[in-house]
């Protein structure tokens, strides 16, 4: 959920994706369907003007385990 | 169109818009709503999301300003989460499933509660889902949720139960009928209902959840039906009929207002209102009250959620009694379990009904009791004032009321301040053990007042709320009419050796009720109290009886060994008596 409220601190549109399922980043509800376990394989895309600064923190949170290991 | 039966309490067809009250936590009801108001749903429900969304945006702009920037992306993630999550998801449950919009939402955050709960990461993140969840629905309720104090147009209430605290907030004019989930015939819904002269039934189980607020809802006092939206033809009928009865009982109040309550050989009664609010004084005399014998201050303590002032008891007890001229006012002292104002949290009693309360309360809290009788004293330099105990049990109770009375009046001529010596002191009769040492009590007061329902509810050890042993409360129990008889006798005995004499009213259901007119007049009681919605009623049934009838209506009914054939026995002379009652419904119900 960390990753949510990451995902809500920048103006891009950004979407998480797993198993060609693809869902909005920003939605606490949507993110939970997504049901993502540990190992899973995401793909995070985002679209803006901070496109670039958001994927890499968002990347840097999934990466350490949303942050919560 | 659905059609509920619950238990009429008070008589006359409410037609109007419902205010549901909750409880305080929304409570959704499952509705499902027609498949073509479907579009009209999810458009209150995108309004209702806007309008969420607008309240979290002001809400950030509020943290904003005390916090800064930095740490609010959470109110982003609501947004979020609202617009681009859950939306979708209320529509699909609208469009599919035909659910109203309150019942999709939470119908939906229920689902995703649980898939949360079911994770302890997630969980901690469950307050966020409250809080999203409770912000909705208090912009789709909030469409038709106005305040109960600031009532713009007249409404009926739903609502569970009702509790004297809610019901002192009531704009009482915009208030044109009640309907409860739970209550009986003596609940205090049922007593207000009555007061007001409006109609209620309760006892319906579900009603808050079938009705939604603003729904158009048909409440009948006289059956106990309450239909929730109406179809037109209905509609019609019932207008018609609640037209029909208004002009009956116009012409019956206009007709007997002037009349004194007389039996047909001449014996003069006095009628009473019962009130809950002094507001409910000029409409009883309208009725022809001709004096107020049970004036409840419940109300007074209930109202500012803190203890009225001596100024707040005495202004409200002046102006009541300077609206009756002559008439006498009879007020009774707080008669209320502690726990209702005393300490936040109340422990737990077993048998709260026999516990501290009433008089029992103003002993123990005896500044309270003090403060209240200094202003009803000083009301007494107005007009005829009465005071009236509750619930005493024993002589000594009794003893102790007086002598506090007595203190208050040495108080009063110390500082000079004007009351009426002679004040009228009375208890009420609404416990067995009064009613049985009623020779032993009449020594040292002025009048009785018999209090039906608390008499009949210790006397046949059954709470008249339970519904489990609703069906025991028998006002027509020989144990009950032998209790009744025996302070009737006694305060007419008294009557001829006392100076100044011993009155005995009643005030409780039972004077209310035609029902039991000719046998209470045959037991030799004058007064009757009455809500004033009743006193034409009871007036009319008064001058169709003779005393000689009503005593032999009285021996017969004592007769009886159960209360049932009593209770045939009543209404087939009533009915014998007063062929076209106006508006029946304390004789059909127990």
């Amino acid at each position: 959920m960390q990753l949510v409220e990451m995902a809500n601190k920048y103006h891009s549109s950004i979407t998480i994706a797993k198993d060609g399922r693809k869902v909005d980043a920003k939605s606490m509800i949507s993110v939970l369907t997504l049901a993502a376990a540990q190992g899973a394989e995401l793909l995070i895309s985002a679209d803006g003007d901070d496109a670039e600064e958001a994927l890499e923190s968002l990347c840097g949170i999934v990466e350490i385990g949303f942050g919560e290991e | 169109m659905e059609i509920r039966k619950g238990i009429p309490v008070s008589p006359g067809i409410a037609i109007r818009e419902a205010f549901v009250l909750d409880s305080g936590e929304a409570t959704i009801p499952r509705r499902v709503v027609h498949e073509e108001e479907a579009g009209r749903e999810v458009e209150r429900l995108q309004r209702a999301v806007a309008d969420a969304v607008k309240d979290i945006r002001t809400s950030q702009k509020r943290a904003e300003a005390r916090i800064g920037k930095e740490h609010l992306s959470i109110f982003d993630t609501h947004v979020a989460t609202l617009e681009r999550g859950l939306l979708d998801e209320f529509i699909a449950r609208i469009r599919e499933d035909h659910y109203s919009a309150e019942y999709a939402v939470s119908k939906v955050m229920r689902r995703y509660v649980k898939m949360m709960m079911g994770d302890d990461y997630t969980a901690s993140r469950l307050p966020d889902l409250y809080d999203i969840q409770k912000r909705l629905l208090r912009c789709l309720l909030g469409e038709r949720r106005a305040d109960i104090k600031k009532l713009t147009q007249p409404v009926v209430i739903i609502a569970h139960d009702l509790t004297p605290s809610q019901t002192v907030e009531f704009e009482k004019d915009k208030v044109t009928g009640f309907a409860t989930d739970a209550g009986g015939k003596t609940s205090h819904v049922a007593i207000l209902a009555r007061a007001m002269s409006i109609p209620a039934v309760v006892g319906l189980g579900t009603i808050t959840a079938d009705v939604s607020g603003g729904d158009t809802v048909i409440i009948d006092g006289n059956t106990g039906t309450v239909i929730i939206d109406p179809d037109d033809d209905t509609l019609r009928k019932y207008s018609q009929m609640a037209r029909s009865m208004e002009i009956f009982e116009m012409k019956l109040a206009v007709e007997l207002r002037d009349l004194p309550a007389e039996t047909i050989d001449g014996r003069r009664l006095a009628i009473y209102a019962n009130i809950e609010f002094p507001e409910e004084i000029p409409a009883a005399i309208e009725r022809g009250a001709e004096g107020i014998g049970l004036y409840r201050t419940e109300y007074l303590y209930l109202q500012k959620g803190r203890m009225p002032s001596e100024k707040e008891h005495f202004e409200a007890y002046r102006w009541a009694v300077q609206q009756l001229g002559n008439r006498p006012l009879t007020i009774r002292t707080l008669d209320m379990a502690g726990d209702k104002f005393f300490g936040d949290i109340p422990p737990p009693v077993r048998n709260p009904l026999l516990g501290r309360r009433s008089i029992r309360l103003s002993f123990e809290e005896v500044d309270v009791f003090k403060t209240q009788l200094r202003a009803i004293l000083r009301a007494s330099a107005y007009g005829r004032v009465r005071i009236l105990f509750p619930m005493i049990t024993t002589q000594h109770e009794l003893l102790y009321a007086r002598q506090i009375v007595n203190e208050v009046q040495g108080e009063l001529d110390a500082e000079g301040v004007p009351y009426e010596r002679d004040i009228e002191v009375g208890i009420m009769i609404e416990v067995p053990s009064a009613a049985l040492i009623g020779d032993i009590l009449a020594r040292d007061v002025d009048f009785f007042s018999i209090g039906t329902n608390d008499l009949v509810q210790y006397c046949l050890a059954v709470d008249r709320a339970n519904e489990q042993v609703a069906s025991l409360y028998q006002p027509a129990h020989p144990a009950v009419l032998r209790l009744i008889k025996s302070v009737i006798d006694v305060g007419n005995r008294y009557q001829d050796e006392r100076r100044r004499g011993l009155s005995v009213g009643m005030c409780g259901e039972m004077s209310g009720d035609i029902a039991y007119t000719a046998l209470l007049l045959g037991l030799g009681l004058k007064e009757f109290s009455v809500s004033s919605a009743m006193i034409p009623e009871i007036k009319k049934m008064v001058r169709s009886i003779d005393m000689t009838t009503a005593r032999e209506v009285a021996d017969e009914a004592l007769k009886f060994t159960d209360a049932e054939r009593t209770q045939d026995y009543l209404r087939t002379i009533t009915e014998r008596l007063m062929p076209e009652p106006g508006k029946r419904v304390g004789s059909e119900v127990q």
